[in-house]
Formats: C-alpha cells, structure tokens, sequence
C-alpha cells in the first residue's frame, strides 16, 4: 500500500504490466488479445472482492452473483430491441447490480449482524440466483420479450455499440484495459484518501471506527453496493465481450476462482490480485486446466493454506522481500556515490 | 378438509425435522465456538455416503449404517477440528473462508472417488393413507427423532460435565481455561458432536434423496438459514427457528414447489435479521435477563 510516486517493486511491476498491456496487441494474433480481454475482465470481478474483502473486511460470496446480474441485465436489455440500446444495458447492468447489492447490504449492515453471517447469507442468495436461473427454461420465462433459456442461458448477445462504432477486437482490448485500469488506479488513490481510511478503519474494528463518530453501518453498505456495482461492471463487459451467458456465471464457483487468487496474491494488494488474476488465467487456458477434475481440489486446498500460514498473501510477502533488496541496492548506491 | 389439514400439518413437522436436523451440528459449532463451518453440506455428505456404502455394497441394514455413517462423520470432524480449525479459533473470519476451500476440495474429491451419482437406498416402512392421500412412515420417524435428538441434546448440554465445560468455554474461554477446564479439548469434543450431528442428518435423509456430490448442497441454505435465524443458543434458537420457518416453508412448498420454500424461507431471514440480528435466541435471552432484573429490582424495593 504505498503511494503511488515511490520507487518500489509494486510501483515497478505495475508499470510493467500496463507497458505489456498497451503493447500486447501489436504482437500478438487477433485470437490472443481477445483472449487476454477475457481475462483482464476476470480481473474486475477480483477488485469488487479486494474492495469488500481485503479493503473493508466483510466476506463475501455474492460477487459472483453481482456479476451474473450486471451480465444478465446486459444480454436481456441488449438483446430486447433494435440493438442500439448496448450503453443503456451496460448502464443498466451495473446500476442493477449496485442498486441489488445495496438493498441486500441494507437489511445485513444495518441490522447489525455478525460479520460472519455476511458470508453465509450471500452464498445463499448465490446458490438462490443460480437456482432460479436454471428453473427458467420454460417459454413462460421472458423478460421484456427475451427468453432467459434456463440452463442454456442466452446467446448473440451484441457488442457494445458507441453510435456506429462496434467495440469488438483490439478497441474492445483496450477499451477493457482501460476501464481496468482506472479502476486500478482508483483503488491505488483510496487507499491514500480519507475515504479509504474509513473502510480500514471499519475492517481492523468497527467498534473502535463507531466509537470516533463514523456511521459503520453506511460505510459497510455503500462499500458493499459499490463492489457490486463493480462485479457488475465485470459482468457487463463479460456478456458483451463472449456473446453469451449462462447460469454458471452467477454460480459460487465463478467467485472461487477470484476468491483463490485474491487470497493467494494477498487480500489486501490491488496490484497483486491483478497480476495473480492475470498468471492464472493464462496458464488454465493454457493447460486447460479449468475442466480438470483436480482443479477444484487444488484450489480448495491452496486456499486453506494460505488462511492458514500466509494470510497476508504470497504476493505481498515477494513485493515485501523484493523492496527490501531494492533498498539494500540503493542504499550502496548512495554510500558509493 | 380433514384431509387438507393433516396435510399441512405434515408438511409443517417435516420441514421442520428438516430444518432441525440439518441445523442442530452447525448450530451446535457456531454457538459453542464462535466458528461457521461452512463445510458442514460436506459433511452431511460424507455421512450419507458412508451409510450408502455399508448399505448398498456391505449389505448392511440401514441403520447400522447411519450409525456407522455418523461416527465416521465425527472423525471426520475431529481431523478437520485438530488440522486446520485449531489454528483459526481466534480468527473467525478465516474460518470460513478456510472451511469454504475444505468444502470446496471435499465436494470435489468425492466426485472424483465416487462418480456422479449412487445406487440410492430405497425408503423403508411403507406409507399410510389420510383422506385419500399417502404418506411415509418413515418421515413420521425422522420428526420423532428429531425431537429426541433436541431432547438429548438439551440434557447433555444441561446435565453432563461435558455439557457444563462446554458452556463454561463458551462463555468465557479464559476464566474456564484457568479454572481448569481444558478449552481446547472441548472445543474438538464440539466440533466432533456437530460433525456427527451432520453425518447423522446425511444418513437419515439418504433414503427420501438421490445421492450426488451435490447432496450436501441441498441442505446447505436450509441449514445456514435455521441458524442465522436462530443465533447464538445451539438449542432455543434451532428449535423456534425450525418452527417459525418450518409454517413459511412448508406452505410455499404445498403452494408452489420446494424451490419456492427455499427462497421464501432466504428471504423471510433477510427481513428478520434486519428486526431481531441476535437471531430467536437472542431475543428470548435479552427478555429473559430485562424480567430478572426486574424481579430483583422489586425484591430490592422491598
């Protein structure tokens, strides 16, 4: 969590993740940068769970969900018409899915329950939302006009259309990359900005946050509403981007994957998460090992180690060592000099 | 009318058992122990496909392999307690996100050893008639077993040393460690208890379900739910929470289908957590201590 002007490993890696990613495409096929636009949009749906998770310190499993509902608000509104209306339905998607999980971070935060039931309600709602997906297969199931298809989910959803201009290909990669982006660097600011030092301070003890005067219960809900609005986000950009979603794109076992990564680069870390986000994608498609059988073991066990014996993120301990060279090397530098 | 009465009226005390039986393990971990455990649909798992196996491939009658599936399930429990959850007692938070990837490798490593489905059990005791429409005797059972199970549970907790440290730890770990009470042991003794609570949920209800990697799952939300609309008390709250969601679940069940029970019964904890967050328990206890303190406001004033 250092400012963003300091020389440091982070600062560095991040640097050089933008500089592959501007230039990735003049290098590369057609098929590989729609690839990596596919992977760069799995990377938001890890940023909505570093902003509740790692940043204000409630569990979540709904953001798979939130996902699924910007995605699905996208292809049913996108589809319903004469295809002009995509900005609307991205709008839309991401209004829905921040307007969904404000009313749910509502009736949790200001209640007041236990940090712990978060977890278990949203994975509720999460199984709830794939479970009512799937039962829509009959034709009675349509909303405006569109059949929702149960477990086929919807296809030819269309791109994203700026007046006559289709976002597809390459200015579809660097549209993503864009939006990734700058919500890296957002997230990079609000961890140096007084907004940011609530959401700490209502993750390290809401007691102690509710004592000097903050309203706990607000700062939970809008945080939890603005990182639904992000996995909607995510959501939105994954239906334009592959042109079709299906039940499992709300399941629990889309936030597995974000959650694994985001543990494993350290929950706490935006620039870990999107590199760790990144790597893994790759190498699952690369070894196709999304399908594997063991895949979900591995990243079951993987995940209880780390919440075991590494719960700052394996990440963050490698840009920790990393600095500490770096300044062991500058500081010769100066004594030489 | 008769026959619509005793219709409901069986559809009510089904959900229940139901909802008791799938609760009452994770309750017990959750209020003695601070910890949700959310591997508890695997263990439940677990539990109904060591019965499955005893019975179907040993031949052994079923409920030799309820209690053999119940055991098993709490060594189960006891492993997972002294390998992962030991190390997370004061971490609440990390033990569900750790318990979550055990979910999420035992789900998956079942599937792996056992396929994707099983030779069911077939429902034992026949049925009866009322007004025309029939009814398993078996369900029957599974209600008077979920009362006996409360019954014990409640005398345990109440009347055996074992009942009294545990409540001793959950109160206050400290005190009850230095007054010698060994807080670690009980806590593996509960962890082990809920366990085998969950494997005997899984065993008695393999008969009425198919049997597939994703058993656990639909017991899952009806579980998390009883509890979170239950709180604290292991006990008070599993059973008024049974009861009070049992009507709303099994009406949408008769109304509509069981997917209709599953988010009504979601949707009505949402709201109910919004007005009492303390769960049931909670709130009972919170009155129960307002008429102490007034009786001995009284007994003061005179």
């Amino acid at each position: 969590m250092k400012d963003l002007k300091t020389i440091c490993s982070e600062n560095i890696t991040a640097l050089i993740v933008l500089i592959f990613a501007v230039v990735f495409p003049i290098f590369n096929s057609a098929y590989k940068v729609d690839q990596f636009t596919g992977f760069y949009v799995t990377c938001l749906l890890s940023f909505s769970i570093i902003l509740i998770w790692g940043y204000t310190g409630i569990f979540s499993f709904g953001q798979a969900a939130f996902y699924g509902v910007g995605a699905y608000t996208y292809a049913i509104i996108s589809l319903c018409s004469d295809k002009n209306l995509t900005i609307l339905a991205a709008l839309a998607g991401i209004a829905i899915a921040g307007v969904f999980a404000l009313i749910l971070g509502y009736f949790i935060f200001y209640g007041g329950v236990n940090e712990i039931f978060t977890g278990i309600i949203t994975l509720c709602i999460s199984i709830v939302c794939e479970t009512f997906i799937v039962q829509t297969s009959g034709p009675e199931w349509k909303i405006l006009g569109v059949w929702i298809g149960g477990y086929n989910g919807l296809n030819n959803i269309p791109k994203i259309k700026i007046g006559n201009f289709v976002l597809n290909g390459v200015p579809l990669y660097f549209f993503v990359i864009a939006v990734v982006f700058l919500v890296y660097f957002l997230f990079r600011k609000l961890t140096h900005s007084n907004m940011g030092y609530a959401l700490f301070g209502v993750r390290e003890s809401k007691q102690r946050s509710e004592l000097f005067g903050y309203k706990t219960a607000k700062i939970q809900t809008l945080a939890f509403g603005a990182s639904g609005a992000l996995a909607g986000l995510g959501g939105v950009l994954f239906s334009a981007w592959s042109g079709y979603v299906v039940p499992s794109t709300l399941s629990v076992d889309n936030s597995t994957v974000a959650v694994v990564m985001v543990a494993l680069a350290g929950r706490k870390n935006v620039t870990g998460a999107l590199i760790m986000t990144l790597i893994y994608s790759y190498f699952t498609h690369q070894l196709a090992a999304s399908g594997n059988v063991f895949s979900n073991v591995i990243l079951g066990v993987l995940l209880v180690l780390i919440v075991m014996f590494m719960p700052e993120g394996a990440l963050v301990e490698l840009f920790k060592k990393a600095d500490m060279l770096l300044e062991k090397l500058m500081g010769k530098k100066k004594k030489t000099a | 009318m008769f026959g619509d009465i005793f219709a409901y009226i069986y559809q009510f005390i089904d959900s229940f058992a139901f909802l008791v039986l799938a609760a009452l393990g994770m309750a017990i971990i959750y209020g003695m122990m601070g910890i949700t455990n959310m591997a508890q649909g695997e263990l439940i798992m677990i539990g109904a496909y060591v019965t499955d196996i005893m019975v179907c491939n040993l031949g052994m009658p079923l409920i030799i392999g309820i209690i053999i599936g119940t055991v098993f399930t709490g060594f189960v429990g006891l492993l997972m307690d002294r390998l992962i959850i030991k190390r997370l007692y004061d971490r609440p938070l990390d033990s569900v996100v750790a318990t979550w990837g055990l979910s999420i490798a035992l789900a998956q490593l079942i599937y792996i050893i056992f396929g994707p489905s099983m030779t069911g059990v077939s429902i034992p005791l026949g049925s009866f008639k009322v007004a025309g429409r029939s009814y398993s005797y078996y369900r029957l059972l599974l209600v008077a077993i979920a009362i006996v199970l409360i019954l014990i549970t409640f005398l345990v907790f109440k009347y055996t040393k074992f009942g009294l440290h545990s409540r001793a730890t959950m109160q206050n770990r400290e005190i009850a460690n230095s007054l010698g009470v060994n807080a670690n042991k009980m806590n593996a003794g509960t962890f082990m208890l809920g366990s085998a609570l969950a494997g005997l949920c899984g065993g008695l209800y393999l008969p009425t379900m198919s049997l597939t990697p994703s058993y656990g799952e639909s017991f899952l939300v009806q579980s998390f739910v009883t509890v979170l609309v239950g709180g604290a008390d292991p006990l008070l709250g599993t059973v008024l929470a049974g009861g009070g969601l049992g009507i709303v679940q099994s009406i949408l069940n008769m109304k509509f289908n069981t997917f209709y029970g599953k988010i009504g019964i979601l949707l009505m904890a949402i709201l109910f957590i919004r007005i009492l967050p303390n769960g049931f328990s909670g709130y009972f206890n919170g009155v129960r201590l307002k008429m102490k303190l007034k009786k001995e406001k009284n007994r003061g004033d005179k």
